[in-house]
């Protein structure tokens, strides 16, 4: 296997709460992972998991507390000054919301202009053609380029700040949520466009998103984030039809479904509660279904074959459990 | 590439907004229609105010007489031929009060304009980098803020000597904390908005973050602010000179000519003060009425009107 | 239908101004809820679900123009122009629910104070901390935990709870949930709207649950209208609609939802939902629709009953058949 797009070492970076010091701090705990050229790798996780922290300290929005963040070849959290500035070429973001991503005094061409220009991807002559190209590749007709934000709807914003996040001809994209505040309709469009785009640019993307059903459509690999660890991951497939972990399978099975499944596992206790937490000991503990006196220390990361792993001392009984054909009748009863 | 513009087509088609021509013509044209659609009295404002900005550019072509040629006609009420009439050296009010709207009007428009630069800078810095940077500025707009204007005013007139140049160097001092604040709150709320860090994501420098992404975000309720500011700038001038610490006669101004106006008041000769203070009252109110539309115009949670 | 409606709104119309056209932003809108039901109301931004609930409760903004349309709640009937009289019915068992919940609540109150302070509209003084126990205690809230919290301190999940039992102080007979789970992380969803579906067991409570999520509604709900465009384009039993989509739109919506146990390519629906056109005399789909023809164009069609529901669609005509 040829180096990653993009890995991730040991990151960790917590912000600690002022006003609640005996409550664990939230943020991201030593994380690593690693993102192949081409592949889309799904990062799903509860509000307040550190999914959104991981992903700004991975674009150098965040600077971590201690790890490193490698593209190609370069440690990216080692670098400051104009090196940093135009290392950020590599790694590109877009955010959540439509209403906030884009600048509303900037045209798109100027807005998305600034990218070519500041890092120098074509030169000045050719970056009008640049632009119509990039609009083209994300479904946007050429004369959107001259339009402000205001005179844009949700999803052509998204859009644009798709076409931004390509201009520079970045090794990562962090997606954060790109789709969560769309209407159901024009989601589906956008993330079409996202699927053909990976098939053209081939990209490596991380998307980050708490609905598990748009993480099955796009991502080819997911990680499952709690409380600043991953706690699974493994291929979409792997992951989706025999989750391993409590929370991954409380998660799957809280998703809204057009076809309700009848499929119930244990849901997890209350929310995600830092106060509850104790460092230690598995994270999800306080609220999972299936704790037992063995979870008051953390459990290692268990393989379950094919890059599949999952953090639990019950990881290979559930895995074995959820790849029956009986496990739906067993947890029904 | 074929695969993008299948997409393209499937996808979603431009909405309504795209038939509209995009150019900065069609948003003044908006901003135009948001702020004076429904709203006589702001227009109202604007058009009086033109007239009176028009008369100052223009006042010595208009003035009928010499503003400060003394002449024997001495205290003659308004008639054809002395429309506001004549004051204590014969001199004619009218023309006095056409020259005098000049001068107040650029001492008010320099130094507000002064303070917008200086105020804004110091709020854009303060707000966006924050720290010891930001204590520091904000406690000196604090001193600032905390002088009363006249002891101000008189402080600098004993230090530089009573000109045009005092009045407006008071003018843009004593202005500076309101744009720094506003600035530096609108930076605050700016500075984290995700287009600000896709912006730094493309590369761009602290500076261009600072003047390109958040400066032009800033600056929507500087124009409520200014109009209503050159409005109190306009009385200030004349309160200073009232006072005998801004303008000195015998270059006219509308405070000095109130002030001359009003040791005459008690021999029956209201229209020395009285003219040129309507006058002063109008440009007030102009600005005012103006300031208001454009707050409840530019104001988005206004709306619904 | 044994069981008179709690709840109707007969043929409401609401007009605007925008973008220089006059526009019906809702017409003919007619909906019946039951005691005791989950009524789901369902379409994209911009179809008019949230406009015309708000209508009915007369909260609709004052640059609407309700042309026609009258609702009728526990037997009291009121025009729909008659915005003081509808919103009588919010101190008479009808309440809201909103997706932003932490917005609905005031920042300076104790959630334990929001809750008493609407109880006291109803209750003598003395038994509100009483009551207010017992709210938060159905509401899934620990009291003394959270009462003396302020609305930043509290979680999402939590916020949209203290906002649930604020809407069931009224003791409401009705409640308008619009958008409730949003904002909120799918387990969270999940309780809330297991939340909801108990209460309406327990307490006879009937609900409006507007979602523009197919998904959202295809668990909880009994039956469902679908809007596009300010119109009805199909409505009926949950179970009628989900097993014969009829429509295009009802198609495409269901198309649109990503599946996490099968997944499948997404069909977008092409379009936006008025898609910058503002005549109305025509089926305000046809721009949008895989199967528009030129009659389309010709008129509103009517809607229709087939197969045990009603669609508004000229490929379900008598003589289409």
């Amino acid at each position: 296997m040829n180096s990653p797009a993009l890995s991730v070492r040991n990151l960790l970076r917590l912000f600690r709460n002022a006003a609640e010091p005996e409550a664990m701090p939230v943020g991201v705990r030593n994380v690593s992972l690693e993102i192949a050229t081409g592949e889309v790798v799904g990062l799903i996780g509860e509000s307040g998991c550190g999914k959104t922290t991981l992903g700004r300290c991975i674009v150098g929005l965040e600077r971590p507390d201690s790890g490193e963040v490698v593209v190609g070849g370069t440690d990216f959290t080692a670098l400051s000054g104009r090196d940093r500035r135009a290392f950020r070429r590599n790694v590109q973001v877009v955010f959540q919301k439509p209403e906030t991503s884009l600048n509303p005094r900037m045209t798109v061409a100027r807005f998305v202009g600034e990218a070519l220009a500041n890092f120098d991807v074509v030169p000045r002559g050719a970056r009008r053609a640049r632009l119509e190209m990039l609009a083209g590749l994300v479904g946007l007709n050429a004369d959107a380029l001259e339009r402000y934000p205001h005179q844009l709807s949700g999803g052509e914003r998204q859009r644009v700040a798709i076409m931004r996040a390509l201009a520079s001809e970045p090794q990562v994209i962090v997606l954060d949520e790109p789709t969560s505040a769309l209407d159901v309709s024009v989601q589906a469009q956008v993330l079409r466009t996202l699927k053909a785009l990976q098939a053209e640019v081939g990209t490596a993307m991380l998307f980050i998103s708490h609905d598990v059903a748009v993480v099955r459509y796009v991502a080819s690999r997911v990680l499952v984030m709690y409380l600043g660890v991953i706690v699974e991951e493994g291929p979409a497939d792997a992951v989706f039809t025999a989750p391993s972990h409590p929370y991954t399978r409380a998660l799957l099975a809280a998703a809204p479904r057009l076809k309700p499944s009848g499929d119930e596992a244990p849901p997890m206790h209350g929310e995600l509660d830092l106060r509850a937490a104790r460092s230690g000991e598995c994270p999800v503990r306080p609220r999972c279904p299936l704790a037992h006196d063995r979870c008051r220390e953390a459990p290692p990361m268990a393989d379950l074959g094919d890059g599949h792993r999952a953090a639990c001392w019950l990881a290979d009984d559930l895995n074995k459990q959820s790849s029956e054909p009986t496990y739906r009748e067993k947890t029904a009863s | 590439m074929a695969m993008a513009s299948e997409i393209g087509v499937a996808g979603e088609p431009m909405t309504a907004a795209a038939k509209l021509p995009a150019s900065r013509d069609s948003s003044w044209r908006r901003i135009y229609a948001r702020v004076f659609a429904g709203d006589p009295l702001g227009l109202a404002g604007v058009v009086i105010l033109a007239v009176l900005l028009l008369v100052a550019a223009f006042g010595p072509l208009l003035a009928t007489h010499d503003p400060i040629l003394t002449t024997p006609d001495t205290l003659l009420p308004p008639s054809g031929a002395h429309w506001f009439g004549t004051d204590d050296f014969g001199r004619d009010v009218f023309s006095r009060t056409l020259v005098s709207l000049r001068i107040d009007f650029i001492v008010a428009s320099v130094g507000v304009t002064g303070a917008i630069l200086i105020g804004s800078l110091i709020g854009l810095v303060c707000g966006y980098r924050g720290g010891w940077l930001d204590d520091t500025l904000m406690r000196f707009v604090d001193i600032i803020q905390s002088f009363p204007l006249i002891l101000v005013a008189m402080v600098l007139v004993l230090a530089i000597g009573p000109s045009v140049g005092s009045i407006v160097i008071v003018t843009v001092l004593i202005n500076i904390p309101l744009y720094a604040r506003v600035i530096r709150g609108q930076t605050l709320a700016v500075k984290h908005l995700d287009y600000v860090d896709a912006a730094r994501c493309s590369g761009a420098t602290e500076l261009g973050i600072m003047f390109r992404h958040v400066l032009p975000n800033t600056l929507n309720p500087i124009a409520i602010h200014a109009s209503l500011n050159l409005a109190a700038a306009v009385g200030n001038v004349a309160v200073l000179s009232f006072l005998g610490i801004g303008i000195r006669p015998p270059t006219p101004d509308l405070g000095v000519m109130v002030a001359e106006g009003t040791k005459f008041l008690v021999q029956g000769a209201w229209w020395m003060s009285i003219c040129p203070g309507l006058i002063l009252c109008t440009t007030i109110f102009s600005l005012n009425l103006l300031g208001d539309a454009l707050e409840s115009g530019l104001d988005p949670r206004r709306q619904d009107r | 239908m044994s069981d008179p409606a709690l709840f109707e709104m007969r043929d409401l119309t609401i007009e605007t101004v925008r973008d220089g056209h006059r526009r019906r932003i809702v017409e003919g809108m007619s909906l019946s809820v039951r005691h005791g039901e989950i009524y789901g109301l369902v379409g994209e931004s911009g179809s008019g679900k949230s406009i015309s609930m708000m209508a009915s409760v007369g909260l609709a903004a004052a640059s609407l123009d309700i042309t026609a349309g009258d609702v009728s709640f526990a037997g009291r009937r009121f025009a729909a122009s008659d915005r003081r009289g509808l919103r009588s019915n919010l101190s008479h068992g009808v309440s809201l629910l909103f997706q932003n919940a932490k917005g609905a609540l005031s920042p300076f109150l104790t959630t334990g104070a929001q809750v008493e302070r609407v109880l006291a509209g109803r209750l003598p003084k003395s038994t509100c901390r009483r009551e207010a126990i017992e709210l938060f205690r159905v509401c899934g809230l620990n009291h003394a935990d959270l009462a003396d919290k302020y609305p930043h301190q509290i979680s999402g999940g939590q916020a949209q709870r203290v906002a649930m039992a604020c809407a069931l102080a009224t003791e409401p007979r009705l409640l308008i949930a619009d958008e409730p789970t949003t904002a909120l992380d799918v387990t969270t969803e999940r309780e809330l709207l297991r939340f909801l579906t108990r209460l309406c067991r327990e307490r006879d409570l009937a609900i409006v649950l507007i979602a523009h999520n197919l998904s959202l509604v295809a668990e909880y709900c009994s039956g469902l209208t679908i809007l596009h465009a300010g119109q009805i384009v199909e409505r009926g039993p949950l179970a009628s609609v989900f097993a014969e989509p009829l429509h295009p739109y009802t198609r495409g919506l269901i198309a649109a939802v990503p599946d996490v146990d099968a997944p499948h390519e997404l069909e977008p629906l092409a379009g936006s939902v008025w898609g910058g056109r503002s005549d109305i005399e025509r089926c305000r789909f046809s721009h949008r629709c895989p199967f528009a023809q030129p009659d389309c164009e010709a008129g509103v069609p009517a809607l229709l009953p087939r197969a045990g529901h009603e669609v508004r669609c000229i490929l379900y005509r008598e003589d289409a058949t």
